[in-house]
């Protein structure tokens, strides 16, 4: 697309001037034209093909032009000379599609046009040229062949090249040597070169072979981006944002658009903790700034919050990650927000039917973790000391060696297809599309399905009023894990206890005697016996409709109004067999189980009302939104049934028995809020941005005294390189610097936190009783956001696109379930306490490196810093007056987390490890040392008593920084995409990797692991394991900072190759496009991390939840997956 | 003129789509305690909510870190209570917190006492705020719930003490735990002495007393609190303080004239499966079938049933099998609740018949001096005219070349030489030893049983098979035995043999003895006797084994606690004023409130 900043390139005529806009600006506060546009409505979202409204009071026809050209994305392609002079008077239209406006306009003229794709071409109608140019064109009439070639500035080669003769319908494209030939055999004057990518040059006929070169296009300012409930232009940003095109997001094995972001914003943390399939990742944006409230982003599908979607329906996806766009979205926007554009047909759009289709193959990680064979382990035990050992444990147990790990988690496979047709009319337009989704697990009876349809529809009721209609069904079901026997016996399982019988069947070893069968594990289970016939599954229906109602009101007036009514149901059901019995161990009800629980949301609305406005004065240029949006929800409708004693193979609840069948319902909270906020937009010249927002919410959440909250926000942007000092720079093509302040909010919490309910639910003999769920908290209101950003958008060589970001974000009064005594019958409450900083640095580059009509490579890089801190607790530390109380996060007798003020939130506070003595092989730690006594003394030093090591700090579990590194290169049809994604510097705990079998119940991790591991044996001996003891009185396996490891890595996450078929060849079986492609994913890593994966989530729940362990998950999977992609 | 009235249509337009919205809403599924005030029915389901935290894992609010197997009360009373005894022994460590409890080595950050301390609040919070709102005198039936809940308070702060205080008996004025008897409050609080606890205990048990009236008990079931409870209780209380008289006047009191005969359960062999109906029960926890703990219930460490239900890790120790085998073919609360498991396949045998018994006797493991533990050597018996004797070479089959044995120095070499089983005896009941290169090595003769980690299992069922379910039991909280055993002890320091004694028999007698299994004043001497407590003492042990009094019968009594016996604690005597007695009180109450001092705990 073209820069029209540079005064130039307002519209592409063959006969420009430099000073046109000058003139332009003159005539415009001359004739106080007045040209107000509307910005797009979330139903246009897309800034593509929109429909045009002009209110032109009077103005030259090329300043209409340009205004079409602005509000559509439209290039004109005209003789200067055909339309000097032509002015336009009262012309009005509201949002009409191009064709319309350009018959109305040129309806009484001597001008006629065509449309091709974006290009509108006017030229004089053929009538009147006979008419009045009859000379003339009776000279031209003769037929004349015109050829050439069409290279890039490098002089290769362009193919594929639009070549087209103005005022005509004949074309051609250039074949792969950039060569072609046309006949003329209208007497066309201009010949017209275009090619996506490139800037399209109109050339004059001559005579003789023309050698055309096309310059590249590089910058993408003039694209349109989608701020929630308004669109901007990319130039008039004045906050940080970050858009995904649909094509960058798609190509990963996931059903989770959370996953298909990881590594491609800057300033956003995607995790994965698990390979169950349909488990979303986790989404964090510019660190965690909360404590106990919600974490994760706002949502927003299609300009209102909330709302359901489909990934492969995404055309866009747009992360506001500052407070200059996120404000207007006031109490929910602290954790940043996540814009998704649904795809949408175009008018007078022909139909386009997509086909895709994927196969993967899934591949559990494992990484350098291995379990001990039969071999490792029967050493291990052997150095024990245990009495009568030959006798526990003969050597013959050496003769077995079941591999439980990758016995357990083997292989899954995914196949994805979804299909499309979109299209429109002259006053509609639609899409509609389908997909199903289906994974396996790698472990048995894991699975993910999920069906989605969806339907975007719109009309124009009346020349001023348009309706759309979207409808998004999907229906999903899941298989889980069925209890804990399954990763426990995985990762601990015994090597020399078989889970198979000679003809392959499952033992049934919880029902074998102990006399009839010795079994070494702790608990007599066997998963692969309960897999015949135990499952936990889930599903559920999402439904969700939107009807938005959208009234021009005047030209530079709109009124949208949008309601969405949401359903979502949900199932679970588990069934315990009564023909395996592993389940007791997990605390099961004894025999069998089966529990369904249904949920029926009660009708649960949002509406919103808009009211937009821009008007253009001149160099001045005035927007306003004002808007209102309530939501209610009357709650869900629950219904749990269980009933144990199911006949053996029996999975229906009415078939167990009457005394055991259970129902419960009962109905969730209501809930309810309304919310009002309005921006002001004001810019002059497209040169000095600023914008004000400020937004009022309220929410039933919060105490009625602290029930609304107010957030304010201002931004500004200064595009410096249209001052003259930058003007025409060769280097810096591009410059721009914003910046923002403001409040945000964040509401993430449960319902009536602030009473001290009483929770029905409880039975004593079969009498219901009322337990007290918290203590009361009047108070309770708001957790706001202080946000400070600002940034710089610069492009380099017209080629290189690069942001750099810094930011501030302070989160005040804070959701905090913050601890009181447990003396008072609770852990904690939650009340507005504390505070919490992150300040990051982030920057994304793109650049594109090669750009010929052969060859493509484009690089884009990000990265970002973040570092967090705990501004302020509650409470008094009496070590520190004046510092609020330290708060220990995560269970007392596990690795824990300490929260104090100067630290980082997930910062391990645990004893410090010093490894192993040589001497004996007792394990070392940093600590008091005790006199001859055996007294405490204040002295420090190596201790072998756990009670004395003290705990200290050792790191936090947030990386220092992550990125991503993507790189495209392409070749004609081929094209290859590779996708890295790096963490460094988190300290995760690797706990459960390195056991030292206090109990003689479970397998242990191997120690080969590649990290060369050893374990002590005799005096001398440098170890990292100190001396296997039974029962372990050493107690070198409690919390210490002996696991914690780092969590670095650097993870190829994707490669993709594609082949998209030739043209010519697909011409004839009628296809548009097909594009094959082969991809793999998490196909290596780079780390030094010992067990499966570092990949985990980086956030917690509060102080209950430890961030950053890793222990007997789920493996993360690779996956390698065929697809086909055609168009017709 | 066009674009104002276009402009108003829009305001009016949206103004009504988006009318006002009702802010002031309530929850539809939940009580607050304001309305307590206004209805009396909320203190109902209140008090029914603490009862049910007395069995239910507390999932809301959940306490940080804690597992919903171990943040159960009963299963931590009754564990934390037992495993600090001499009645049973741990085969092998855990990581289970338990553990700590049972090695002396616990830590303010367990997540066993944490999870006590936390509950127990919990469950005072209720029924604070229960009496707080109550008003008495509206009916019989709201002035029995308040007593219930005046009940639960004294319970609670009792089992408060024994968890985390020394026994009263050590002085009145040692710090206890925090009394709370209001609504919930933050601010500085310290730990109130014994002695106050006490009192608010035995004020609180004679308002229970009063308010819960003379016959009428809920529902007839022992799950509810009712005055026999309280009463029970009661003599409990005073038994702990040394008030003797006060224990023999509350219990004949509960008597009225009956004998214990009267009161106590005629069939106690079944009586643990029918704690809510028998009339034993003074109180219980109340679990319904399909609220069996399962996995986390007190059996479950005791017992793994044939369906693979519980973990079985946990046996009756030697001393204690010693005492239960003095009778074992009549002692019901040996044969009942008792059993050998088999051994592994395959069944031990020697030279083709069945092994013919299992000796066991402590071995000492590893060499660490600060931690002393002993497992088990054990060796398989054979029998021939001269008697039994000891096989060699456990299970394994020496002609099998994969199997080639390989024994250890300090085992037995010469496979010629037959050590037989020698018995002798001592306080008139026979005891087993064997002669090893001239020395005697104490052994326990047992049928042959299965083995963990060579310890030799001993699985036990008095918590189980309530309603055919091998992991329920609706614990009982304070029954009949215990309070005619109060008695006991109480006429025993009160210098009364005679009644010492027939309360002791008439618990002998319903435990299946008779004639000279019974005590006397005559045979207690022979029988290694010297005081009429040491009977009492014994006889608690018996009767309420596996109930969590042992430690506390031997502490507050100011006696050593003799733990030398083979199991993974460490091998020493406990004496009574050891500073590791009291748990260690929960790390996240001493962080918040730091007038909480620390119990001196271990080391």
């Amino acid at each position: 697309m073209k820069n029209y900043r540079d005064g130039k390139g307002e519209c592409l005529s063959f006969n420009d001037r430099p000073t046109a806009i000058y003139s332009f600006l003159m005539k415009v506060i001359q004739i106080t034209t007045v040209l107000i546009v509307t910005l797009s409505t979330c139903i246009y979202a897309s800034g593509r093909a929109q429909p045009v409204t002009l209110d032109v009071k009077k103005g030259t026809l090329k300043q209409v032009f340009n205004e079409i050209k602005e509000q559509g994305d439209y290039y004109f392609l005209y003789n200067e000379r055909l339309i000097e002079g032509r002015s336009v008077v009262n012309f009005i239209v509201v949002n009409e599609n191009i064709e319309k406006v350009m018959e109305k306009l040129l309806a009484n003229s001597t001008l006629d046009f065509s449309i091709r794709g974006k290009n509108v071409t006017v030229f004089e109608r053929k009538d009147t040229r006979n008419n009045v140019h009859n000379d003339r064109n009776l000279a031209t009439k003769q037929q004349t062949a015109i050829a050439g070639r069409v290279t890039d500035a490098n002089n290769t080669p362009l193919a594929g090249v639009s070549v087209s003769l103005q005022g005509t319908r004949a074309g051609t494209v250039t074949d792969e040597n950039g060569d072609f030939s046309i006949l003329n055999n209208s007497g066309a004057k201009i010949i017209v070169f275009s090619m996506l990518g490139y800037v399209t040059k109109q050339l004059e006929i001559g005579t003789g072979r023309l050698n055309v070169v096309l310059e590249e296009e590089s910058t993408t300012l003039d694209d349109v981006v989608v701020v929630g409930y308004t669109s901007v232009k990319k130039s008039a940003l004045t906050s940080s944002v970050v858009t995904l095109q649909s094509e960058e997001i798609t190509g990963n094995v996931t059903p989770d658009l959370g996953a298909m972001l990881q590594g491609k914003v800057a300033g956003l943390t995607v995790t994965n903790n698990t390979g169950q399939p349909g488990t979303p990742a986790n989404i964090i944006v510019r660190g965690v700034g909360t404590i106990t409230a919600g974490q994760s982003p706002l949502y927003v599908v299609d300009g209102i919050p909330g709302g359901s979607y489909n990934p492969n329906d995404v055309e866009t996806i747009t992360v506001l990650k500052d407070v200059g766009s996120t404000a207007l979205y006031g109490a929910d926007g602290a954790n940043g927000v996540v814009v998704i554009t649904t795809k949408h047909g175009r008018r007078n759009q022909a139909p386009v039917f997509t086909v895709r289709a994927n196969s993967a193959i899934t591949q559990p990680i494992w990484g350098r973790f291995k379990v001990a064979d039969s071999k490792e382990l029967y050493e291990f035990y052997e150095s024990l000391e245990i009495p009568n050992f030959e006798a526990e444990y003969p050597r013959s147990l050496l003769d077995r060696d079941f591999d439980w790990l990758n016995e357990t988690y083997h292989n899954g496979h995914a196949q994805e297809i979804y299909a499309t047709a979109t299209g429109g009319t002259e006053r509609t337009t639609y899409m509609v599309s389908l997909n199903h989704y289906n994974q396996a697990g790698s472990l048995d009876h894991t699975f993910f399905k999920r069906t989605n349809a969806r339907l975007n529809f719109t009309t124009q009721l009346a020349s001023t009023l348009d309706l759309s209609v979207r409808m998004n069904m999907s229906e999903n079901s899941r298989g889980e894990e069925w209890g804990h026997p399954v990763p426990e016996m995985a990762y601990r399982g015994f090597p020399w206890d078989l889970p198979f019988d000679e003809n392959g069947v499952p033992i049934d070893i919880a029902n074998t005697p102990v006399s009839e069968m010795e079994w070494h594990y702790a608990n007599r289970q066997n998963p692969f016996h309960g897999q015949l016939y135990n499952y936990d599954k889930s599903g559920g229906v999402e439904m969700g409709l939107d009807f938005v109602v959208n009234w021009n009101i005047l030209s530079w007036l709109t009124a949208t109004n949008t309601t969405r009514l949401g359903r979502e149901t949900g199932w679970s059901k588990q069934h315990y067999d009564a023909r395996d019995n592993s389940q007791v161990h997990a605390g099961a009800t004894l025999g069998n189980r089966n529990v369904e629980e249904v949920g029926y949301p009660l009708p649960s609305y949002r509406n919103t009302t808009l009211l937009k406005a821009n008007h253009t004065i001149s160099s001045h240029t005035l927007g306003a939104v004002l808007g209102y949006e309530i939501s209610e929800s009357k709650g869900t409708y629950q219904i749990g049934v269980s009933a144990n004693g199911q006949p053996s193979g029996m999975d229906v609840i009415s078939t167990g028995t009457v005394s055991s069948m259970r129902i419960t319902d009962g109905f969730a909270t209501p809930s309810a809020s309304w919310s009002a906020f309005g921006q002001l937009s004001y810019s002059y010249a497209d040169k000095y941005l600023v914008n004000a927002t400020f937004r009022a919410d309220a929410s039933t959440r919060f105490a009625p005294d602290n029930r609304v909250g107010y957030f304010p926000a201002v931004s500004a942007g200064w595009v410096a390189s249209d001052e003259d000092f930058l003007k025409d720079n060769p280097v810096l093509t591009y410059l721009k610097v914003r910046g923002s302040y403001g409040l945000t909010g964040n509401s993430s919490i449960g319902d009536f936190l602030f009473l001290d309910t009483y929770r029905f639910g409880s039975t004593y003999l079969g009498v219901p009783g009322a337990q007290p769920s918290r203590l009361a908290n009047p108070e309770l209101g708001w957790e706001s956001a202080t946000m400070l950003s600002s940034g710089i958008d610069f492009t380099l060589f017209n080629r290189v696109e690069a942001s750099i970001d810094l930011y501030k974000n302070v989160n005040k009064d804070l959701l905090f379930a913050a601890p009181v005594p447990p003396s008072t019958g609770f852990y904690s409450y939650t009340r507005n306490l504390g505070s919490v900083s992150n300040r990051g640095l982030e920057f994304q580059v793109t650049s594109t490196n090669i750009r010929t009509s052969d060859w493509r490579w484009e690089t884009s890089f990000n990265m970002s810093f973040n570092r967090n801190r705990i501004e302020s607790l509650p409470g008094e530390d009496p070590d520190n007056p004046g510092k609020g109380a330290p708060i220990m996060v995560g269970s007392a007798d596990s690795h824990r987390q300490r929260m104090e003020e100067g630290h980082e939130l997930y910062s391990w506070y645990v004893k410090t490890w010093k490894g192993v003595n040589p001497d004996d092989g007792a394990p070392l730690w940093w600590g008091y040392l005790r006199d001859s006594e055996g007294n405490l003394t204040e002295n420090e030093g190596l201790t072998s008593i756990y009670d004395d090591a003290m705990p200290m700090w050792h790191g936090t579990a947030s990386p220092k920084f992550t990125g991503g590194f993507i790189n495209t290169v392409s070749w004609k049809g081929l094209s290859l995409g590779v996708n890295i994604y790096f963490v460094y510097g988190g300290i995760l705990n690797s706990n459960g990797f390195q056991s030292d079998a206090s109990g003689l119940q479970y397998n242990i991790a191997s120690m080969d692991n590649g990290l060369g591991w050893t374990r002590w044996k005799q005096p001398g001996d440098i170890a990292d394991f100190p001396k296997a003891i039974r029962n372990n009185p050493s107690q070198s396996g409690l919390p210490s900072s002996r696991t914690l490891v780092s969590g670095s890595f650097l993870r190829v996450r994707n490669i993709s190759l594609g082949y998209a078929l030739p043209t010519n060849l697909l011409s004839a079986v009628r296809l548009k496009s097909a594009r094959i492609t082969l991809t793999g994913d998490n196909l290596f890593t780079i780390t030094k991390f010992p067990g499966a994966d570092p990949e985990t989530h980086l956030s917690s729940s509060g102080i209950n939840s430890v961030a950053g362990v890793v222990g007997m998950r789920y493996p993360l999977y690779r996956a390698f997956a065929l697809g086909l992609d055609i168009s017709f | 003129m066009k674009k104002i009235i276009l402009i108003s249509i829009a305001a009016i337009f949206s103004s009504v789509l988006s009318s006002c919205i009702k802010l002031d809403l309530l929850p539809v599924d939940q009580l607050t305690s304001a309305a307590f005030e206004k209805d009396p029915s909320g203190i109902e389901y209140a008090t029914i909510g603490a009862y049910q935290w007395f069995f239910a894992a507390r999932s809301n609010p959940t306490m940080p870190g804690g597992s919903s197997s171990r943040t159960r009360y009963i299963r931590n009373w009754f564990q934390m209570s037992e495993f600090r005894g001499d009645n049973v022994f741990i085969a092998g460590a855990t990581s289970d917190p338990f553990m700590k409890s049972y090695d002396y080595r616990d830590v303010s950050f367990d997540e066993t006492v944490r999870y006590m301390w936390y509950c127990s609040y919990s469950i005072l919070n209720i029924v604070n705020t229960n009496i707080g709102v109550g008003t008495e005198g509206q009916s019989l039936r709201d002035d029995h719930i308040l007593g219930e809940n005046y009940f639960l308070r004294a319970y609670v702060y009792l089992n408060l003490c024994d968890l985390f205080a020394r026994p009263y008996a050590h002085g009145a004025d040692n710090p206890a735990v925090i009394l709370r008897t209001e609504k919930p409050y933050e601010g500085e609080v310290v730990r109130a002495s014994i002695g106050e606890i006490y009192a608010q205990v035995e004020s609180d048990l004679k308002k229970a007393i009063e308010l819960m009236g003379q016959d009428y008990r809920r529902d007839n079931n022992g799950g509810y609190a009712w005055k026999g409870a309280a009463q029970g209780l009661l003599s409990r209380l005073y038994l702990y303080m040394g008030r003797d008289q006060d224990v023999v006047n509350t219990v004949n009191e509960m008597l009225a004239g009956a004998s214990p005969a009267d009161v106590l359960d005629p069939d106690l062999a079944t009586y643990f499966t029918r704690t809510q109906t028998s009339r034993e029960t003074l109180w219980c926890i109340a679990l319904l079938p399909p609220e069996t703990m399962g996995n986390s219930s007190v059996a479950s460490m005791y017992f793994q049933a044939p369906n693979g239900a519980g973990w079985g890790q946990i046996y009756t120790s030697d001393p204690m099998y010693k005492l239960f085998t003095r009778y074992a073919d009549d002692d019901i609360r040996w044969r009942s609740f008792h059993q050998f498991p088999s051994p592994a396949a395959p069944a031990p045998a020697f030279q083709g018949a069945p092994v013919k018994g299992m000796a066991s006797w402590p071995i000492r493991i590893g060499n660490d001096p600060s931690y002393v533990t002993y497992g088990y050597e054990y060796r398989y018996l054979a029998e021939d005219e001269g008697g039994k004797y000891i096989i060699f070479m456990n299970k394994l089959d020496p002609a099998d070349p994969n199997n080639p044995v390989v024994l250890e120095e300090n085992f037995f070499h010469d496979t010629n030489a037959k050590i037989y089983i020698k018995e002798k005896i001592v306080n008139t009941y026979p005891e087993y030893y064997i002669t090893y290169n001239g020395a005697d090595i104490d052994v326990v003769v047992t049928p042959p049983a299965d083995v963990r980690f060579s310890y030799r299992k001993i699985f036990n069922t008095k918590f189980s098979w309530q309603d055919g379910d091998p992991m329920l039991c609706s614990m009982p909280m304070i029954r009949w035995g215990e309070v005619i055993l109060n008695r006991a002890e109480a006429y025993a320091k009160l210098n009364n043999p005679e009644a010492a004694l027939a309360d002791v028999n008439a618990i002998r007698t319903r435990a299946g003895l008779s004639g000279d299994q019974l005590m006397t004043t005559v045979n207690m001497g022979p029988r290694g006797y010297e005081t009429i407590l040491d009977v009492v003492l014994d006889e608690r042990r018996l009767e309420l084994c596996y109930e969590g009094f042992r430690y506390k019968d031997v502490f507050r009594n100011q006696r050593p606690l003799d733990r030398r016996f083979a199991g993974s604690h460490i091998w020493e005597v406990v004496n009574w004023d050891d500073p590791r007695i009291p748990h260690q009180i929960s790390e996240d109450e001493m962080v918040l409130n730091p007038g909480v001092v620390r119990n001196p705990g271990k080391l």
